[in-house]
């Protein structure tokens, strides 16, 4: 990539950044304490759903795997998690199975500020790695089209078994109160730059550890049956295997962006898990972001949640009442347009997938002598696999 | 004779570079087929004969070079427009459309003259009287060999100009190959010239007048059918002997 | 060596063999598992089966016109079910001219509506033929559409060589902003094509139906049959079978494919039409069908073999069928919540693609 093609994404990323600092403060009377109040939700927000697009990354953008019921495994991971911390039902109108709560923590190691959230955690991404697990076997081996049928006919089923079995996850009322991580530690008003500082570790480890997959040895098989499925089988490779090992993992951080996701919001209910805002919105993120770059995953789901938080800004500004009452339909239409215009303008996506072969090539040249370590943009160019 | 120099060409490359994505194959790659004549492509595998037959044909986009047809310029125009100025091609493999049966199959070769399509049939069910008895069956159905004759019959429903085949002895059993090898004869005998691209190359070279020896997507020899199978060079390295 | 070269050479032929072995069984288990079905439902619940076969006639068209597009142009089309409500929308909109306002509708000054008569009931159905002008204008309206959003957004991307993934993507990316047109245009709140409560009529065995469903049975079984003919009778719609059966040599017999690829998108997007305003009528128009029908036409389109539109027919009412009969089924003890309708397909989509995943009818690969 030139210097020249990046100024879409300078362009994109400043825009972004200057309409989600301005409107707010113009709006609230530049008040700077309320902005940075109003920021950090925005933050975290945008660190939980980059968990989701580096999930989808690992699945799509490094295997080409084709999950479009992304939904099934944030609901997952959502419910696994806020079953595993929450307190038992008090019955009435509470039913739900789990409610571990403070009983997850043994008595010596003072461990409820934290033992639960990672055990819930874990099992989230357990769940979600089991379901994928399962899911591949049926699915996964066959044309990629059928993944992708096979997922959303998951996410509706999820969705279907959440309400239709009142005992499980006290069905459309969903579950509320689910406790949050350290709470007792902050005031309510401290607690969010806490959490924004939690999810930026959470999202900071994912990002490394999914880094690093991609550059060795398994990332570049990959990516090679990614291109070409046919010449890595004829390698020895077996392509289902290394595809369901992606999905799993994949589906494994998905879980984890639900955990994060519930112990932040406290509750989680059904209607929100829709495919729209539970799967559609991830695509659309990876898309522009640039699939196959885990920076361009981050870097989407920043600039595709600015978007989405700039329309309900505009919602505080006087509109013709017909626009007004359409402009959630105008933002999704325009999310829509979006995907489809970058698949046909800029395929690779804001930040274009990164052609390295691997941190062992790259390390050999780091030591390598000075006039060696001028073949570096050759080896950064040489195709994969 | 025929192949001589001074006989109009039917077909003729000159120079072709063609290849896939990043890969060039064909590095530039020249023959000719004169009137009548029948043309034998040999070569080691991956050595482009396949690509070339794509090239021409227009399923794989030329980046250099040039495609006369009659002296036509015929370079990178697609498929279908190729085959409607009387290039037909026979693929090594797929190639007929299995869901359909044995006559819709030859519909299809007479897309392009549908008022004929009735009359070549017969012709065609003459030739190859194997298909007539199986005309309602449906390709996926057929042997390896009828599927061979299916997909010769196929693309002489246009009455071309010249015949490509792509390895037409791939996959058969050696009394088909035989079979096979006697119809192109055939064909060829009632005018047709034709091009073949073969593996089995001393099968090809008795059975072609002149012959060119492909090798890294270049032309490495050329001559006299004969003359070919009887140089030591040739039969060393090509013939494997 | 050379005997362990010999012993895994032998094991992987026995894999082949023992693959060979379970698609035929898995055919039969799927065949005897789908006919038991279909005499099973029929025999219990004459009720249930009767509605079935109405809406399985309508998934039948939407999953033949996916199953077409799908065979021809190799791509799921995950916009299909959102082009359909389009369909039934436009059919809406030039019948009533209603667009939602800021506090009501608002209405063209002219529609099919106020042609004389057109609101008058034929015999004991429930619209006049204003409905049917509707539709025929909205599968010409659709048919237009798609040809225009293959020009416009899936050419470019074959033309790339995009994989069919890629544009799978992009047919979600236009599936969302369909929907989102929708709602600007009509709103959230369901229409109704004709404003009123019907009776319906008794058949044999308990069965009750309304005038209106035993239409949509037929009207989806004629177009079924016209299509039928349309593939295997005429030239076009054999160069359609036979583009879907290898593109290369559909263009080295001379067959444009462009023309082809035109023709089918016609095709498909006048079925679409067609199929969504014959689901608005079962019940109501909503932005949100679109989405909900998605799965059980692909369900239908993969049993009977993706690719095949015999097989599409046949599949989509055997999935229809088993979502209708669902609600009486017990699980456990339990009567099966309705919710889980949309599960329904999905059990039968994982069942055939543990089973056989080309289908009852498609072609071995």
């Amino acid at each position: 990539m030139t210097r020249r093609g990046m100024w879409p994404t300078l362009a994109a990323f400043l825009a972004v950044t200057a309409a989600v600092v301005i409107m707010p403060a113009e709006r609230s009377g530049w008040d700077w304490g309320g902005v940075l109040s109003f920021l950090t939700a925005f933050a975290v927000t945008v660190a939980i759903y980059s968990l989701f697009t580096l999930g989808l990354n690992v699945q799509w953008g490094y295997a080409g795997v084709f999950n479009f019921g992304v939904v099934a495994f944030f609901m997952l991971g959502a419910y696994g998690a806020a079953a595993f911390t929450t307190g038992p039902a008090t019955g009435g109108f509470d039913t739900y199975v789990g409610g571990l709560g403070p009983k997850l923590s043994p008595p010596l190691l003072q461990g409820e500020e934290w033992l639960p959230f990672l055990v819930g955690a874990l099992a989230a991404m357990a769940m979600c790695g089991l379901l994928a697990y399962l899911l591949s076997f049926p699915a996964l081996r066959l044309r990629e089209d059928y993944l992708a049928i096979a997922t959303i006919g998951i996410a509706e089923l999820m969705r279907n078994v959440v309400v239709a079995e009142r005992g499980l996850v006290n069905s459309e009322r969903g579950l509320k109160g689910i406790p949050r991580p350290f709470y007792s530690l902050f005031s309510p008003d401290d607690y969010q730059y806490f959490y924004l500082l939690l999810a930026v570790l959470v999202l900071a480890l994912v990002f490394l550890a999914a880094e690093r997959a991609l550059r060795s040895p398994w990332g570049r098989v990959l990516r090679a049956l990614r291109e070409d499925e046919i010449a890595t089988a004829a390698s020895g490779k077996d392509v289902t295997s290394f595809r369901r090992q992606a999905f799993v993992v994949g589906a494994m951080i998905m879980g984890l962006g639900g955990a994060v996701y519930a112990y932040e919001r406290g509750a989680v209910s059904p209607d929100t898990f829709t495919h729209f805002a539970g799967t559609f919105i991830f695509w659309v993120m990876l898309v522009v972001g640039g699939s196959g770059n885990n920076r361009g995953a981050v870097l989407g789901a920043y600039i595709v949640w600015g978007l989405w938080i700039i329309s309900l800004q505009l919602l505080g500004y006087p509109l013709p009442e017909a626009l007004r009452v359409r402009i959630f339909y105008i933002r999704d239409l325009l999310l829509g347009a979006l995907l489809v215009l970058v698949l046909l303008v800029r395929p690779q996506g804001l930040l274009p997938e990164e052609r390295r072969v691997s941190v062992w090539v790259e390390r050999l040249l780091r030591r390598a002598p000075p006039e060696r370590a001028g073949a570096r943009p050759a080896a950064g160019r040489a195709p994969d696999g | 004779m025929a192949g001589s120099t001074s006989t109009a060409s039917v077909l003729e490359v000159r120079e072709l570079v063609a290849g896939y994505g990043e890969v060039e194959v064909l590095h530039g790659v020249s023959l000719r087929v004169a009137e009548g004549e029948m043309v034998a492509v040999i070569g080691p595998n991956g050595a482009g004969k396949s690509t070339l037959m794509k090239a021409i044909v227009g399923l794989v986009p030329p980046r250099a070079g040039r495609v006369l047809l009659r002296g036509q310029d015929i370079t990178g125009l697609p498929a279908e427009q190729v085959v409607a100025r009387g290039v037909c091609y026979v693929p090594q493999a797929d190639n007929v459309f299995p869901s359909l049966t044995v006559r819709e199959n030859l519909e299809m070769g007479a897309y392009l003259v549908p008022k004929q399509a009735r009359a070549r049939m017969e012709r065609a069910f003459a030739l190859f009287p194997e298909l007539a008895h199986r005309r309602h069956e449906r390709a996926g159905r057929l042997s390896g060999g009828q599927r061979q004759m299916l997909a010769l019959a196929r693309a002489l429903m246009l009455e071309p100009q010249v015949l490509l085949l792509d390895e037409p002895s791939a996959g058969l059993a050696p009394r088909m190959v035989e079979l096979v090898f006697a119809k192109v004869r055939e064909i060829n005998a009632t005018g047709t010239a034709v091009l073949m691209v073969e593996q089995n190359a001393r099968e090809a070279l008795k059975l072609a007048h002149r012959a060119y020896v492909l090798a890294m997507g270049q032309n490495r020899l050329e001559g006299a059918a004969q003359e070919l199978l009887a140089s030591p060079d040739v039969a060393r390295v090509y013939l494997g002997e | 060596m050379t005997a362990i070269a010999r012993a895994r050479a032998f094991a992987l032929s026995g894999w082949q063999e023992l693959r060979y072995r379970a698609d035929a069984l898995g055919g039969a288990l799927l065949w005897a598992l789908v006919l038991s079905f279909l005499v099973g439902a029929a025999v219990s619940s004459p009720d249930h089966f009767a509605v079935g076969l109405v809406v399985g006639s309508v998934y039948a068209l939407a999953a033949l016109g996916l199953t077409l597009v799908y065979g021809v142009l190799r791509f799921a089309n995950f916009a299909h079910g959102d082009l359909m409500m389009l369909g039934a929308y436009l059919a809406y909109f030039v019948l009533t001219g209603a667009v939602v306002g800021t506090r009501r509708d608002v209405h063209l000054p002219r529609a099919l509506d106020s042609l004389p008569g057109a609101s008058e009931r034929l015999g004991d159905l429930t619209f006049g033929y204003g409905l049917l002008l509707a539709t025929l204008l909205a599968a010409l309206a659709l048919a237009l559409l798609c040809i225009g959003l293959d020009r416009l957004v899936y050419r470019p991307l074959r033309r790339r060589r995009a994989g069919v993934v890629v544009l799978a993507v992009a047919s979600l990316g236009l599936a969302i902003g369909l929907r989102s047109l929708m709602l600007m245009l009509w709103g959230p709140n369901p229409r109704l094509y004709v404003e009123g409560v019907f009776p319906a009529r008794s058949f044999p065995f308990g069965v009750l139906l309304k005038t209106d469903q035993v239409f949509t049975f037929g009207l989806a079984l004629g177009l079924a049959a016209l299509v039928y003919l349309l593939l295997f009778r005429t030239r076009l719609g054999k160069a359609m079978r036979a583009m879907a059966d290898n593109p290369d040599l559909a263009r080295v017999s001379g067959i444009d494919t462009d023309r082809v690829t035109t023709a089918t998108w016609a095709l498909a997007g006048a079925l679409m039409a067609v199929a969504g305003v014959l689901l608005a009528l079962q019940a109501q128009l909503n932005p949100q069908l679109g989405f909900v029908v998605l799965l059980p036409v692909f369900a239908g389109a993969i049993l009977g073999g993706i690719g095949n539109p015999v097989g599409a027919l046949l599949g989509a009412m055997v999935v229809a069928m088993a979502q209708e009969t669902s609600v009486g089924w017990e699980i456990f003890g339990r009567q099966l919540d309705p919710t889980y309708k949309p599960g329904v397909a999905f059990v039968i989509l994982i069942a055939i693609l543990l089973l056989r995943p080309r289908g009852l009818l498609g072609a071995r690969t």
